[in-house]
């Protein structure tokens, strides 16, 4: 490379690279170095409290973000696969919609809809299938964390999913289809192996995305124990001032993302290589 | 072994006319090409009959059974496309097999299957070949690979989509051959697409040539090489000569020559013919009977392998000459037999 487009090579990378350096790395940095300190002191106790007091939350956390992913790309591939077989645009659209939706007015949404005495509960009273008197409740615990999670990540995936779906090209799908595969079997056996780095990809966006989950466990989930760490990170700071083990539990949060990041990574790098 | 029929068969693609009322015969056991320059319909006709396409009126037949409103996999119909479209992820003995594994034949059975056909179309050392990824191996490898596919079904009629387009030149002339000794051995109804017309006449029992969503022209490759009816016909198929002319009172003005005329055509003509046919004499030398003689100057001639390629300069336009000699630039005759100038009519084209 001449050293001229090497200098605007640097130009042109160096915005994001300082926007990374400046908003994420420095304060990573900051986070890593203060969750070592108590009183001035270093010390290992704010890892001891974020172990005795936040194990089973950051467990809790791990369990949605797991369970509600797993639940996205499941319904992300097989949607998918549908509407890339046969083509649906207002389905398509549909699904999409919650893209457009802040994750506060998600959290209300499912509120009004999986409350006790919410809109679900009341339509399925009206059809006699609960008694409204005792009614269950999908809101203030991990499912409703989950559903709401799933609803707004699914416009997401469909987004993503699809794009790697329609980038496989129609012959490989009509070579199946010509042997007489169903469209299930040409989303196991084509879609979803020649599609798999995009669909990794998607999940580790999302699984970061979910780790992060504020506004919707805050506005739907029971206010009790357990919480998802960002919650807990929340009430450390701005209920106790303890910001020692708010950064413990930030760096341990970082951890847990960084593995999904790392192979998010991988991927792109094996791609353009 | 399944006579393919179509009837009348229209397709439209928005105010696209793809398919213009298309009637149509596919011999029992032979192999026809569908030749025809980009866009003419003549991939849409073929997934027309594979399925992948419905039609907008006009009937199908594989013999006597209608199988306009059947989905793909009910034609028996099996497809080798331009890209191979092998499944990458997939090894070779999976993609081979994967039509017989969606049939549920026993495992042994799709084993020994795909080793067969395999075997049949000559793909090299199987041991070796089987476990490997289609990108593995090389365009011709992949096409062989994308032939066993096909037939390891044992379909009714086997289409092909430009199947050797993506190949090198000296790959593809020996998968030509390769392919035709299959087709006859497996002895199956073969309907194959290209644009080259070389491949087709080379290739086919019946070629079918197309323009604009209609049948021009359909013969033997003699019939269509030697006689093509139309000037889009003779042009398409490499004549690589054309002159405008008149024909008036019985005489064809061409070249700045006016010829004794008989045929059909009236008012301004075309007139094409091959350069292998022009013979070129002194301008000196006596006329000859049943020959055209037209006046010219020998501009430039290049040597292309097998012969030299005359350019030489009429009064109506340039026209190319072969020959096994090298001549010197100058005043020349080119002469050709009357019966190897056909001359269309503007209607005709």
């Amino acid at each position: 490379m001449r050293p001229s487009l090497r200098i605007a090579s640097l130009i042109i990378a160096l915005p994001p690279l300082a926007i990374v350096v400046w908003l994420f790395f420095i304060p990573f940095l900051s986070s890593a170095h203060l969750s070592f300190l108590r009183e001035d002191q270093w010390t290992l106790r704010n890892y001891s409290l974020v172990w005795r007091l936040y194990r089973y939350d950051i467990l809790y956390t791990l369990w949605i973000a797991f369970v509600s992913l797993a639940a996205v790309l499941l319904i992300a591939v097989l949607l998918c696969g549908y509407l890339r077989v046969h083509t649906n645009k207002p389905v398509e659209f549909l699904f999409k919609i919650p893209l457009f939706i802040p994750f506060v007015v998600v959290g209300h949404a499912m509120r009004v809809l999986l409350a006790p005495k919410g809109t679900l509960n009341s339509v399925l009273s009206q059809v006699g299938l609960i008694n409204l008197n005792d009614p269950p409740s999908i809101a203030f615990g991990w499912m409703g964390i989950a559903v709401s999670l799933i609803w707004k990540n699914l416009a997401l995936a469909v987004l993503l999913v699809l794009g790697a779906y329609r980038s496989v090209d129609e012959t490989y799908l009509e070579a199946a289809r010509n042997f007489g595969a169903s469209a299930f079997r040409q989303i196991r056996d084509i879609l979803l192996p020649m599609s798999a780095a995009s669909l990794a990809v998607a999940g580790a966006f999302m699984f970061t995305s979910m780790l992060a989950s504020f506004s919707v466990p805050l506005m739907i989930g029971s206010g009790e124990p357990p919480q998802m760490v960002m919650i807990d990170v929340y009430y450390r700071i701005n209920y106790q001032g303890d910001y020692g083990t708010a950064n413990a539990l930030g760096v341990v949060s970082y951890l847990l993302a960084m593995g999904v990041a790392g192979y998010y990574l991988r991927t792109i790098t094996q791609k353009e290589t | 072994m399944v006579e393919v029929r179509v009837e009348n068969v229209r397709k439209t693609y928005g105010r696209v006319e793809a398919l213009r009322g298309v009637s149509l015969n596919f011999r029992s056991g032979a192999l026809t090409a569908i030749l025809g320059p980009s866009g003419c319909g003549k991939t849409t006709l073929l997934r027309s009959i594979a399925g992948f396409i419905a039609v907008d009126a006009g009937r199908i037949l594989f013999d006597t059974e209608e199988v306009g409103g059947l989905p793909p996999q009910r034609r028996g119909t099996a497809m080798v496309f331009q890209n191979y479209a092998l499944w990458p992820h997939m090894t070779i003995f999976e993609n081979v097999g994967y039509g017989l594994r969606l049939q549920k034949v026993p495992a042994d059975e799709v084993r020994r299957r795909v080793r067969k056909v395999l075997e049949l179309v000559e793909i090299g050392n199987l041991a070796d070949v089987e476990s490997r990824r289609p990108s593995a191996l090389s365009g011709g490898q992949q096409q062989r690979v994308a032939l066993a596919r096909a037939l390891v079904v044992e379909p009714k009629v086997l289409l092909m989509d430009e199947p050797l387009s993506n190949l090198d030149a000296k790959v593809r002339q020996r998968l030509r051959v390769e392919l035709r000794r299959l087709q006859k051995q497996v002895g199956i109804t073969a309907i194959y697409v290209t644009h080259d017309q070389e491949e087709a006449l080379a290739l086919a029992d019946t070629v079918v040539l197309m323009d604009q969503g209609m049948i021009v022209q359909a013969g033997t490759p003699q019939e269509i090489y030697l006689k093509p009816t139309t000037a889009f016909a003779a042009e398409f198929l490499g004549v690589s000569n054309q002159l405008e002319g008149e024909v008036t009172d019985g005489k064809l003005v061409v070249g700045g020559q006016s010829i004794p005329y008989t045929g059909a055509a009236r008012g301004r003509v075309t007139v094409i013919f091959r350069a292998s046919d022009i013979q070129m004499e002194e301008p000196s030398a006596p006329p000859r009977a049943g020959t055209v003689a037209l006046t010219g100057v020998l501009e430039e001639s290049l040597f292309l392998g097998a012969h030299y390629r005359h350019y030489i300069r009429l009064a109506g336009g340039m026209v190319m000459a072969d020959s096994p000699d090298l001549r010197r630039p100058g005043p020349v005759r080119p002469v050709l037999p009357v019966e190897k100038v056909p001359v269309y009519g503007e209607q005709a084209t």
